[in-house]
């Protein structure tokens, strides 16, 4: 054999010799018993459903008793069992088709058109320590603004139709957006930039394939964080006035004491942000796969 | 002396510190290495021997004196020059190929001929199979023999390396120099090795230079003259290794004390 040869071969028999040494200490108490971890496994999770059912069901219960037998006056708190069937209707009728499609599609736009401007600021902002240090101060304080503040600006500039949620919802989703991307900008590794410097990279080759990619996950959790920010500014712009959307709905309801549909435009609020982020997280680990087999590793 | 691949005359670094202040890191060195020699420099940790590698590299300027390599002043991201540091430096969010691929991708060399010289690399460095998998999924010794990859896929005449196996157990050291000197022996770039190993430096230069402690000074150099191909398992048994080791390590070790003074 020769030396070459025998060099790689060595290599090879150590490398597989990791693997093996790495896989059994990984694998091996559940080895032993495999079918006992699997079912333990399926056990606990049994036992979360159960445990999910029993929580809705002592508070429900609860509720429901309280409200039927005057514990509580159902005028103000409603009734669970009315409500579930107010919710059944809302799914069914305009509360879902028409104002839930423009709570969410004005959230939406807002969180986009915000995202878009926030990344944008940060990726240029962060070329110039300068220039990041004169805005530095606007946007804190702009950032302290409560936002919601701003609601009746927005609605004697834009009126009552979807143009002026959007640009509430736009101006808090902005900062999350512009302040998670400066975050993950900061957070490229010194050390990537020393190599970029020693394989001759230029500017916008660091900026692309270094500074951007460390920048992502960062700016996946700002998307994730910015789109449940849009929907709070969405809303209360809504609340305050609007032609259409859950904010709409919430007020009118409770304006009339009509607590069951109140409570039902609640769950379907709940539910369509628990829907839309539940996307974002789908796609963010997509995206994002590489860290996961680092996480699995750990 | 004419034709060497990396010349230093009378080269000094200082760094400058607040107020004006500046530290010295680096005090009047020259240094010759002849194309396909394979230099090592030990010290004490904080000598300054990275110093003169970044500075060899391109990446610092010297305050004093002239470094030019194949008779011109260093330059960042000369195509010629690879470098390999202590850390592996992989980006997480690239597959192993892709990160080999990294300088040729920057060099604007097109996919086909990329990917051709990737998949060449890879097997060269025994990650054929591993092309696909990303850092997270790599043991140390392979992500490290990732680097090197990167290092050798732009065929670099000149090998600039930091303590590149410092960050491996001592087993993965060990089969990496193996490895290491089967690869080089096979294209004979010059290299310029930075390591506080003595052992590593004996088993893989042809020379070994002691740096004192800081500010770092050359303070002696040995010729190796082990036989070549070297196998690093055959040097434990070879008296002459010892003997240089001895040698080395009784100048060596006055600066390793000096410097345990300030820790």
């Amino acid at each position: 054999m020769t030396h070459e040869g025998q060099t790689s071969a060595n290599l090879m028999a150590h490398e597989k010799m990791a693997a093996k040494t790495r896989g059994r200490s990984r694998h091996a108490p559940r080895q032993r018993s495999r079918t006992a971890f699997v079912r333990s496994a399926v056990r606990d999770r049994t036992l979360v459903i159960a445990g999910w059912v029993a929580v809705l069901g002592v508070v429900g219960g609860a509720w429901q008793f309280a409200a039927v037998h005057g514990l509580i006056d159902p005028v103000f708190t409603g009734i669970p069992t009315r409500i579930a069937g107010a919710f059944l209707k809302s799914i069914a009728g305009p509360p879902f088709t028409v104002d839930t499609v423009a709570t969410v599609t004005a959230a939406l736009t807002g969180a986009a058109i915000a995202s878009f401007l926030g990344i944008a600021c940060a990726f240029a902002l962060a070329q110039s320590d300068i220039w990041r240090r004169i805005f530095d101060p606007y946007f804190t304080v702009l950032n302290g603004l409560p936002r919601v503040a701003l609601a009746p600006l927005f609605l004697l500039w834009f009126g009552i139709g979807p143009m002026s949620k959007i640009t509430l919802a736009a101006s808090i989703t902005f900062f999350v957006m512009f302040y998670n991307t400066m975050a993950g900008v900061d957070s490229v590794d010194r050390d990537h930039l020393l190599l970029a410097k020693a394989l001759g990279a230029s500017r916008l080759q660091v900026f692309l394939k270094f500074v951007v990619p460390s920048a992502i996950p960062s700016i996946f959790a700002g998307l994730q964080l910015g789109f449940v920010y849009g929907m709070l500014g969405t809303v209360a712009s809504e609340m305050l006035a609007g032609q259409a959307g859950l904010g709409v709905l919430l007020t009118r309801q409770a304006a009339l004491f009509q607590m069951d549909e109140y409570f039902a435009t609640l769950m379907l609020l709940a539910l369509a942000t628990t829907a839309i982020s539940g996307l974002l997280e789908v796609l963010r680990r997509r995206l994002l796969q590489w860290q996961r087999a680092h996480i699995v590793r750990v | 002396m004419q034709g060497a691949r990396i010349r230093l005359e009378d080269v000094e670094h200082y760094y400058e510190q607040q107020q004006g202040r500046t530290v010295q890191a680096l005090m009047k060195t020259s240094l010759a290495v002849e194309p396909g020699e394979f230099v090592a420099i030990v010290g004490p940790s904080g000598c300054g021997k990275t110093t003169l590698l970044n500075l060899v590299g391109g990446l610092l300027e010297p305050s004093e004196g002239e470094i030019l390599i194949d008779s011109r002043p260093p330059r960042a991201g000369a195509p010629d020059l690879g470098y390999l540091f202590a850390r592996d430096c992989l980006l997480g969010w690239r597959t192993a190929a892709r990160n080999v691929g990294l300088p040729l991708e920057i060099r604007g060399i097109g996919r086909t001929e990329r990917e051709k010289r990737v998949a060449a690399i890879l097997a060269l460095v025994g990650l054929k199979d591993f092309g696909h998998a990303h850092p997270a999924e790599l043991s140390q010794g392979m992500r490290q023999r990732v680097a090197l990859a990167r290092m050798l896929v732009s065929e670099p005449t000149t090998l600039l390396m930091d303590e590149p196996f410092s960050a491996l157990d001592a087993q993965t050291r060990l089969l990496m120099h193996l490895h290491f000197l089967s690869i080089w022996e096979r294209l004979k770039s010059t290299v310029l090795l930075i390591t506080h190993d003595l052992g590593e430096a004996i088993t893989l230069a042809d020379r070994v230079i002691v740096f004192s402690r800081s500010p770092g000074r050359i303070k002696g150099e040995y010729p190796i003259d082990l036989p070549r191909p070297r196998r690093v398992a055959d040097l434990q048994a070879n008296a002459h290794y010892h003997d240089l080791f001895r040698k080395i390590w009784e100048i060596l070790e006055e600066e390793l004390v000096g410097a345990t003074d300030r820790i």
